[in-house]
């Protein structure tokens, strides 16, 4: 966690741009405590200052409310990063470095009203060939502070459902999303149906169902035109027909991990590009639970086919996590989804609209986002003030989660107390 | 899934402690044959019979069979196995070898190859680095030392750029000259000019543009050349315009120079970024310099930024500006930057004008490779692709050979040694490509 974050607390960190805000500096130590004098604070605009010692940064003047409190008013011109400098009037004439430094981010109306979820949409538990139990996985994700996670078991929904079921009365503003991955016949590509009301593989589980699927996917092949001679149009055409049937019980259909390498890769290139281009999927794994280089060709191939292609192709960042503990993948790679609830339809909403930023964060490496400039920018500055102070409330009712799912006594008071109340958090720091 | 083991940083392929195997890289849609050549005792025995597995690595679909295409070889000689194989597509290969031996199948031998379209092959994977300092400007040691410490780690050339300094990179340049290496030191410099922080490299330019205004009156025809240049920029501040109207300026007189221009760091942050973000897309989108400084050295956070900004730009205008990525280096022993950022050019020659000819065709990637971070390379599929085939299959072979020659430059440079010395160690580029790439003789 940032350094700063521990001693000190800066609220709101989100503010609308052009308005006047309020903001309030706490400290928290006591040794950091505000003495009966003059304070002020510089106001940096990141990315519009350039790499001189901040000369002529705004300079207002801070309110001391209590020995643990200041507070200054200041309306933020632009969408962007703003650092916060603290100084004594002292510091200031000797043109001293200043106390501590906060950050703030200023956003423009329609990103403002949308909160930053962090999930993941692909997932795994013993429903397929994941490790734990699907309420297990689902407390795990909550300790690493997930908002959602979809549990997507391979031709099966039930586990989804199972997980949902077993927290559902609790309340809790962790949204377990319903979904699976679905697997057709002679199709090798991956598709996740994340959030749909309803299974989709569930018709290839009977014979009737397969040779209606296979019947129909024959029509929409016999009538594809203009595909490269290396598309192979049956698989084309299935994908086609299962993204679309995930719309249908409205769930979002995600184009996953082409360029995972079991042998070779899982999906030819032409194939991707021109599946990727059609628009049949909602959304494109553009990192997904894989070694780092095999994400980094994706990255590569995704910008190639949008540039090639001219369309916009939403993305989403997964784990595939096959285990939660101790094992490769799980939070390596997520999605930050900007919507205006957590709420399943809200998230398909945003990723549609292109509110999601890809975060990569495999073990000991450093935060790398893919996305546009303009949430990439936003989604650093939350991955380093925002999701750390709200992680940290996370884990313990992850932990409890787990606790509940074991029956262990007192477990349903104990969580009662220490719920993460994610509107509370968003109104202390977002309004 | 699981992990692949040899894509992890510094993982040389273990085959290639064991294999000698060439050549590595073929020509699509030419009958080549491929010599695998056992470094140990014992693995290819005369008169056994070998299985050959060919799998192109991104034309087909998985499938859960491991193959589609099967050799079956004789082993004539002792330790040698060569067969002959038409590689159709433009991709990695994977060749899995397995002794037969009363018709059981026994692994011995896995690696990659890669076969390339005509333009392609047709040129030379160098690594370099454009960007660096010596103690002449910030840095930390002699730019001689500079020098030997890049040919150490590998690098087939690598510019000095001080700030404010052109000199030192000749003096690099010069003082190796005699020796006839294979090792490319570019001339170079930052460009600095007056009231300018946007940071600019004149790379292999064959005169400084420093100098143009490090007098009296040079600045002042500088300063006044650039008021003077009218641009049809009207979004930013004045202060912004007259600093866009400079970056014009230098990236004219590196071109009068025949020197490759690059926009360095845009979001490099020492206390707030080095250029504002509304001035960098313009700078981008002007199109006034020859290449992007995609990765730096700088943070992954700092170079992520400038990656997303970039593929924004990439995506409005629908072309992608030439890139680069370079260590900024400012000293080679003990510290960050050095060898974390670096480019592969694929360049006709390893020499200064095809190097630049090939950055403005975009035949170049950036590679980011933090210690204990594992690599990433950034440009087009394409090259993306193939950069990381030579990353774990032809640089670990190049770079050793490379190793012994950088430490007798240095010893060379400090009187340790004799010329002679260092020609024992030398590396001989030519036959090295002759060697991996097929058709050598040919080239």
């Amino acid at each position: 966690m940032n350094k700063a974050l521990l001693s000190f607390d800066l609220y709101p960190k989100v503010v609308p741009i052009k308005e006047a805000v309020v903001v309030v500096i706490e400290v928290l130590d006591e040794k950091y405590a505000f003495k009966d004098m003059e304070y002020f604070v510089k106001v940096v605009a990141v990315s519009e200052r350039i790499n001189e010692e901040f000369n002529g940064d705004t300079t207002v003047e801070a309110k001391v409310i209590s020995s643990t409190k200041l507070s200054f008013k200041f309306s933020f011109p632009k969408e962007e990063e703003y650092f916060i400098r603290v100084y004594t009037r002292d510091m200031l004439m000797r043109g001293n470095r200043g106390l501590f430094q906060m950050s703030l981010y200023a956003l423009k109306e329609d990103l403002y009203k949308r909160i930053p979820l962090k999930g993941d949409f692909h997932s795994h538990s013993t429903g397929s060939d994941g490790r734990e139990s699907p309420e297990i996985v689902a407390s795990r994700y909550r300790e690493k502070g997930f908002d959602f996670f979809a549990l997507t078991d391979h031709g099966a929904y039930e586990p989804s459902e199972k997980a949902y079921n077993a927290f559902r009365e609790l309340n809790l503003d962790f949204n377990i999303v319903k979904g699976e991955e679905v697997h057709s016949y002679d199709n090798n590509v991956h598709i996740v149906n994340f959030g749909g009301k309803k299974s989709v593989h569930q018709q290839f589980r009977t014979k009737e169902g397969t040779d209606s699927f296979l019947k129909e996917v024959r029509e929409i092949e016999s009538s594809l035109k203009n595909l490269s001679e290396e598309v192979d149009t049956f698989i084309y055409a299935s994908c086609q027909w299962i993204a679309t049937e995930i719309r249908k019980v409205e769930g979002l259909a995600i184009f996953c991990h082409p360029f995972w390498e079991p042998n070779s890769r899982n999906v030819p290139v032409e194939q991707s590009i021109s599946m990727l281009n059609s628009g049949m999927f909602d959304a494109f794994e553009i990192l997904g639970g894989q070694p780092v280089h095999t994400n980094n060709k994706q990255v590569a191939l995704y910008y190639d086919a949008k540039i090639r292609g001219k369309n916009e192709i939403p993305i989403v960042g997964n784990s595939d996590s096959h285990g939660t503990i101790d094992i490769h993948w799980f939070d390596y790679t997520k999605t930050i989804v900007f919507a205006s609830k957590n709420r399943t339809e809200d998230i398909i909403e945003a990723v549609k609209g292109n509110y999601s930023v890809a975060v990569e964060t495999p073990l000991n490496e450093q935060i790398r986002a893919y996305g546009s400039y303009r949430l990439v920018n936003y989604a650093h500055f939350l991955m380093n003030h925002w999701f750390p102070i709200h992680d940290a409330l996370c884990v313990e009712e992850g932990r409890l989660m787990k606790e509940v799912y074991l029956s262990r006594e007192g477990a349903r008071e104990r969580i009662e107390m220490c719920k993460v109340d994610l509107n509370a958090l968003i109104e202390k720091y977002f309004r | 899934m699981y992990i692949i083991l040899k894509y992890e940083r510094g993982e040389m392929d273990r085959e290639m402690f064991k294999f000698d195997i060439y050549p590595k890289i073929v020509k699509i849609d030419s009958s080549v044959i491929i010599s695998v050549v056992s470094l140990e005792e014992g693995v290819f025995l005369k008169d056994s019979h070998y299985k050959i597995q060919i799998t192109p690595l991104i034309s087909r679909i998985d499938d859960g069979q491991i193959s589609d295409r099967y050799l079956k070889v004789k082993c004539f000689e002792e330790k040698l196995i060569q067969f002959e194989y038409n590689f159709l597509v433009e991709q990695e290969y994977i060749v899995r070898m397995c002794k037969i031996e009363n018709s059981h199948e026994i692994e011995c031998a896995k690696f990659s190859l890669y076969a390339l379209e005509d333009d392609l092959y047709h040129r030379l994977p160098l690594k370099g680095d454009f960007h660096s300092h010596s103690c002449e400007s910030d840095g930390k040691e002699r730019p001689e030392i500079v020098a030997s410490r890049y040919r150490e780690r590998g690098y087939d050339f690598f510019a000095l750029t001080d700030h404010e300094k052109y000199y030192p990179s000749l003096n690099a340049k010069s003082f190796y000259e005699p020796l006839g290496l294979d090792f490319l030191i570019v001339p170079g410099e930052e460009v600095h000019s007056p009231n300018n922080h946007v940071h600019i490299i004149n790379f292999g330019g064959h005169a400084s543009v420093n100098e143009l205004f490090q007098s009296k009156e040079g600045r002042d025809t500088t300063i006044s050349e650039i008021c003077e240049l009218k641009d049809s920029f009207s979004h930013a501040t004045l202060a912004d315009e007259y600093v866009y109207n400079s970056c014009q300026w230098v990236c004219k007189h590196i071109a009068e120079v025949n020197g490759l221009s690059i926009f360095c760091h845009p979001f490099w942050q020492p206390y707030a970024v080095n250029v504002q973000s509304g001035l960098t897309q313009e700078l981008i989108r002007s199109g006034m310099f020859d290449a992007f400084e995609l990765v730096g050295g700088q943070t992954a956070s700092e170079n992520s930024r400038q990656i997303a900004l970039y593929n924004d730009i990439r995506e409005q205008m629908g072309y992608s500006m030439p890139i680069v990525g370079s260590s900024d280096s400012h000293g080679t022993v003990n510290i960050a930057w050095f060898d974390y950022f670096k480019s592969l050019v694929f360049s006709k020659k390893n020499e200064v004008n095809e190097i630049i000819e090939s950055v403005k065709n975009g035949y170049c990637v950036a590679i980011e490779s933090y210690p204990d971070e594992q690599v990433r390379v950034y440009g087009s599929f394409r090259l993306v692709n193939y950069g990381y085939f030579l990353l774990n299959n032809w640089f670990p072979l190049h770079d050793f050979l490379c190793l012994e020659e950088g430490k007798s430059m240095r010893e060379y440079y400090l009187g340790q040694s004799k010329r002679s010395d260092v020609e024992k160690v030398k590396f001989d580029y030519n036959r090295f490509v002759n060697k991996y790439f097929s058709e050598g003789d040919q080239r």
